[in-house]
């Protein structure tokens, strides 16, 4: 060794310019560490208030705090030499609030250095509990700008002062930015994305309203911020945000932890809840804990074998709108990285992506089991155990390390599982749903085959029926015939008119079939039925005094709607058309049960039953007792067949009769719910 | 003999067209008779087109499906342009509303008819009506109206409403 000699850096007044205003690249994330510097002074309360300004009124920012303030050696000795960090000095340290502890989230001393990127000048007011008045420093930020002189010759002259522009604490820190550099009213360039607001304000309001999460169990947040605006368009945003709490409505909720057990083993805690939904209140669809290779993992999502992330614990929430809504929890969706309850930024961003739920998606072209823009939730690290998980220095997240990539591996694999978890609980309902379709299809295609016959049988009945009538028209001339005697023509046209009705009901029948067999099959309520068709024979029955009365019925079910409603009409108004027993006001009833095998759908009546005759066999062609043909119960029966249903006879004596539809809960679908 | 005579010469204006010969030709033509109104009879596709060129009939009842025949509208739009005065009437054993419509909106259709225990009374009326029509003298302009309607009808089309018609179940 020849010589030596000691060199030192000599910093150039330029380097606190560049740090203060090139460090942190987006603006709010700048106002989020000056906030976050009050949290560290144990501040329950913050206020950030920005005005516009205008021609009269320049604008700035004011950022106040009630934590504890500096005394002026305190401030000249931390404040005052950036990099320094008392916090940094005493990790894992924490700080009385209230009745609670807090950590301290900084640690690199440069977050004062914000202030740099927002305006040109800054303003610092700070006060210790008890002093009497206020220490104040103005900071030019333009005065570091030349590069030849030396950052230690740049001088301002401090003060102190009774009065601060906010008087809203006693003590406690004041920052107070002007000649704003930014704009933080305006729009932020680049696409939209969904659940931001497009204008900085707004997201420095999601941002604030996120920063802080409060702890299980805690009631009232012990930090406030008080957002405040002047711009009568963005008021929608101020207001006064405490710690948010855990979401705990959703279709699934999914806690978990990772850490180690005694043998350095993982050890996994997962619990999954499922929402209360229609079938249900709230219940735990899985509850385990134990060593990883105990309780599971997703082959295609393996947890990493270490734990170099330190303990990990978290929260998910799948929380899709309800079919037809669209509300959503007010937060916006994603999964945010907490450390201490404070926000790390900026996990938990669409962009970011780090839970994985967005690539998840797109690897199955879509039809991933849980949507990301439905999903919520919050990771949990701590400072004092999660030791090599650390902020970069811009606060764009954490630094991208082995402990890092074990983070993110741990909670992708957690997400897949649970992701997995909903695919099960969501299959079932899946399958049931194609069931169901498969179930319908055929049951369409039964009618629609119904459908087929009927305008087949329409059409053959109607070929000799055109036959009859032409036969009939003959007949007509001939009865008018004056060669024939006078009695003969009078019988002749009596027994025209009897086959001519006839022949119009045979008619008439064969088009309520038709229209019968051309419906679809629906989802419908019972009662709405039993109700279309107590108005549709309302009128007979009111002539005739009789009372019919619809038992109360909540099934729905699927079928042809109008097949059943003219079979009940039938049934029904065959009730109606009975013959009058002796001293009993006629009383008719519809009524619907569930039983093992079918929905029965019962018209029971006090008529005077079915004659004798036609008990064993009701539904064989014959002359009701009214005269009718008794085709009506034919036509009803051999519909309801055609759609998978049937008719039946369930009882008849001189004290009334009791007709039963039946439909098979398969084709009614009852199976499926 | 001399009435078969009579008969033989005696000019029938309407042409029943309808394979269900026991169930419908015969008891119509009966019914005809017994108002007085001759009628010739088809009952297939071929039968149908001889007959009207023989005849000339100024009135075409035709059931919609013929054996042999491709189909009962193509069938109307042939004889309409053979003979674009004649009046022509579709009937079948079931036809809706909108079918009927959609039928009768055709330029060589004059009406649709539903077969069924009315169908001889509207039937006799149309022969009752074509019987006073053809003892008047010839409207020109009529004939003329619908020779250029018939000449502008598009076959195509027909067979696709035809099939159209056919899915919806026309027999």
């Amino acid at each position: 060794m020849i010589a030596s000699s000691s060199l030192s850096f000599e910093p150039s007044a330029r380097l606190q310019r560049l740090l203060s205003r090139e460090l942190i690249s987006d603006p709010n994330l700048a106002v989020v560490e000056l906030v976050k510097n009050g949290y560290d002074a144990g501040a329950t309360k913050v206020i950030v208030d920005l005005r516009g300004g205008d021609v009269e009124v320049p604008a700035r920012l004011l950022i106040a705090d009630n934590g504890s303030g500096m005394s002026e050696a305190e401030f000249i000795s931390s404040w005052m030499r950036p990099g320094y960090s008392d916090k940094a000095r005493h990790p894992g340290r924490t700080i009385r609030v209230g009745g609670g502890s807090r950590v301290p989230v900084g640690e690199k001393g440069l977050g004062r250095l914000a202030a740099g990127r927002l305006g040109e000048r800054l303003t610092v007011y700070t006060r210790r509990h008890g002093e009497p008045d206020w220490f104040k420093l103005v900071v030019d930020w333009p005065r570091f700008d030349n590069m030849d002189e030396a950052l230690r010759d740049v001088k301002f002259e401090s003060e102190r002062v009774r009065e601060v522009p906010i008087d809203a604490f006693v003590s406690g820190t004041v920052l107070m930015i002007e000649n704003l550099s930014v704009d933080l009213t305006a729009r932020v360039p680049g696409r939209k994305v969904a659940g931001r607001p497009d204008n900085r304000f707004g997201r420095l309001a999601q941002d604030l309203r996120l920063l802080t999460i409060a702890s299980s169990g805690e009631q009232e947040s012990n930090f406030i911020i008080t957002l405040r605006v002047d711009d009568p368009h963005l008021q929608q945003y101020a207001g006064s945000f405490g710690s948010i709490q855990s979401l705990s409505e959703g279709q699934f909720l999914y806690d978990f932890s990772i850490s180690l057990d005694g043998a350095n083993h993982l050890y996994v805690s997962r619990r999954v809840t499922q929402g209360e939904s229609s079938r249900g209140g709230a219940q735990d669809l899985l509850n385990i804990e134990g060593p990883l290779q105990a309780v599971g993992e997703i082959p295609r999502a393996p947890h990493p074998r270490d734990l170099s992330a330190g303990p990990i614990s978290g929260r998910f929430v799948y929380a899709p709108p309800a079919r037809g809504q669209r509300v959503s929890p007010t937060s916006p969706s994603g999964v945010f990285l907490y450390r201490d309850r404070v926000r790390v930024e900026p996990y938990g961003e669409p962009e970011a992506d780090w839970v994985g739920a967005y690539s998840r998606k797109a690897s199955r072209q879509g039809y991933a089991p849980i949507q990301p823009k439905h999903l919520y939730g919050s990771v949990h690290i701590t400072r004092s155990r999660n030791f090599d998980l650390t902020d970069m220095t811009n606060r764009q997240g954490l630094i991208d390390n082995e402990a890092f990539e074990n983070l993110v591996a741990h909670v992708r694999a957690e997400f897949a599982f649970f992701e997995q978890i909903v695919q099960d609980h969501e299959k079932a309902p899946r399958w049931q749903e194609s069931q169901a379709r498969k179930r319908r299809a055929a049951a369409q295609e039964r009618v629609s085959v119904t459908r087929a016959q009927s305008r087949s049988l329409a059409h053959s009945v109607r070929q000799p029926l055109t036959g009859f009538s032409a036969s009939l028209f003959v007949l007509q001339q001939v009865s008018v015939d004056s060669r024939l005697p006078a009695d003969l023509r009078e019988k002749l046209a009596g027994a025209l008119d009897m086959l001519r009705r006839a022949a119009t009901d045979i008619s008439e029948r064969v088009q309520t079939f038709l229209q019968a067999s051309g419906e679809d099959v629906t989802d419908f309520d019972l009662e709405g039925v039993f109700q279309e068709t107590i108005d549709r024979v309302s009128a007979i029955a009111d002539a005739q005094g009789a009372h019919i009365e619809a038992l109360p019925s909540s099934h729905r079910i699927s079928f042809a709607r109008t097949v059943l409603v003219e079979a009940l009409v039938e049934l029904t108004a065959n009730a109606l058309a009975a013959e009058d027993v002796d001293g009993r006001d006629r009383e008719i009833t519809l009524s619907g049960e569930l039983t093992d095998a079918a929905v029965k759908i019962g018209v029971t009546d006090n008529g005077p039953g079915l004659p004798e005759s036609r008990r064993d066999h009701p539904f064989e062609p014959g002359m009701s007792q009214s005269g009718r043909p008794g085709h009506g119960l034919i036509t009803q029966k051999l519909t309801l067949l055609g759609a998978g249903a049937d008719l039946e006879l369930q009882s008849s004596s001189t004290e009334g009769a009791c007709f039963c539809i039946l439909i098979p809960r398969s084709v009614a679908m009852l199976d499926l719910s | 003999l001399i009435l078969a005579e009579e008969e033989y010469l005696r000019v029938k204006n309407v042409l029943l067209i309808d394979d269900e010969e026991e169930a419908v030709v015969k008891p119509l033509v009966a019914a005809f008779a017994s108002v007085g109104i001759g009628v010739d009879t088809a009952t297939t596709w071929e039968d149908a087109i001889d007959e009207f060129l023989i005849g000339g009939h100024t009135l075409v009842f035709a059931d919609w499906n013929l054996p042999g025949s491709k189909n009962g509208l193509a069938l109307l739009a042939r004889l309409k342009r053979l003979r674009p005065g004649s009046r022509l009437v579709l009937f079948s054993g079931f036809l809706d509303t909108d079918q009927r419509e959609s039928i009768e909106a055709l330029p060589f259709v004059d009406r649709a008819y539903p077969k069924g225990v009315d169908l001889v009374q509207s039937l006799v009326t149309e022969a009752q009506e074509a019987t006073m029509r053809g003892e008047r003298p010839t409207d020109w302009v009529s004939l003329a109206t619908a020779y250029r309607a018939s000449a502008d009808t598009d076959i195509q089309a027909v067979e696709n409403l035809e099939l159209r018609l056919r899915g919806g179940g026309i027999q």
